[in-house]
């Protein structure tokens, strides 16, 4: 027997030892500290929301709609939206969010306000004011209440559509 | 509802996390371990709460975590290899004078750190005068003298 064989053997005195299943836990402890650095680097890759892993932007296949979103978000945290859109010059045009995102998040702030705004089941509807060449952003804050995978759509009324694939950590 | 599920799985995810940063962390406590405890209080105190900060949910929080707490001190008092996977064993690191260089690579224990308990508790000036030092459940070291 090995002298490394021998140091493993379990003791029975002074102290009762089970050496096979404590070496099951320091082996639990080395891939559990592996773990945990792979979990801050995800972190730092925005795996939980803010990072390259998380930042999303969507355009639309007509290119008057681009959403800069978050994929991944965490519940009860806040985090920002950006819609830009695009209609007739010197006309104003209408954003429509549909009912899934506003289920999932609730608005904390809207800047610029809109025009005006409408909701029915299926969404809201914000008519936008656009510049001279009818580009409009709108900068949003939302506060997550859901949880799981949300897929939720943006349109611009008479125009393109982005569809958002989002999901909201407990 | 939420209460009982936000403690339940803050107990499990702490009881995880700890269970890999290993027992030493928690026996040899510096004072920026401390520090550090307050920290992860702190930092799990939103997540148990939520929004809801009245004394019923944190009724509600603490008993539920006092009700798992003394749930797993029952299961470990019926099944000692469900207490050992959870505290783990007390492990010999030094026989009649020899360190087990293994075993303590493995529990992640150095020569000073059993000299210091040895001559912190014992006054023992070198590792001959040791009979047995033994990683205790709790992390600490204790030491018994030839």
């Amino acid at each position: 027997m090995s002298s490394y064989d021998q140091e493993m053997q379990d003791r029975q005195h002074p102290v009762d030892e089970d050496i096979a299943l404590q070496r099951r836990i320091w082996k639990f402890e080395r891939v559990g500290w592996y773990v945990l650095l792979l979990v801050v680097l995800l972190t730092l890759g925005g795996l939980f929301s803010r990072g390259l892993l998380s930042d999303a932007t969507a355009t639309s296949a007509q290119k008057d709609l681009t959403v800069e979103y978050q994929r991944f978000h965490r519940s009860g945290g806040v985090d920002a939206m950006v819609i830009h859109s695009h209609g007739q010059p010197g006309k104003p045009h209408t954003v429509f969010v549909d009912a899934a995102l506003l289920e999932a998040f609730s608005v904390d702030s809207m800047q610029p306000q809109p025009i005006g705004s409408a909701a029915n089941r299926q969404g809201l509807k914000l008519t936008m004011t656009g510049d001279e060449r009818g580009d409009s952003s709108l900068y949003l804050t939302w506060r997550n209440d859901g949880l799981g995978l949300v897929a939720g759509h943006i349109a611009v009324e008479g125009g393109g559509e982005v569809s958002l694939n989002q999901f909201i950590y407990p | 509802m939420d209460a009982v599920l936000r403690a339940g799985a803050i107990y499990f995810v702490l009881l995880v996390l700890f269970r890999v940063s290993g027992r030493r962390s928690l026996g040899e406590m510096t004072s920026f371990d401390f520090v550090l405890m307050l920290i992860i209080g702190e930092a799990t105190q939103q997540a148990l709460l939520g929004d809801d900060f009245s004394v019923t949910n944190a009724v509600l929080v603490i008993v539920t975590l006092l009700c798992i707490d003394i749930g797993f001190s029952l299961l470990k008092r019926r099944s000692k290899r469900i207490g050992k996977l959870i505290d783990g064993g007390p492990t010999i690191v030094v026989e009649n004078g020899t360190y087990l260089r293994q075993r303590m690579h493995e529990a992640r224990v150095q020569e000073d750190d059993i000299m210091q308990a040895a001559r912190l508790g014992q006054g023992v000036e070198t590792v001959e005068q040791i009979k047995f030092a033994i990683i205790e459940r709790n992390g600490k070291i204790s030491i018994i003298v030839k």
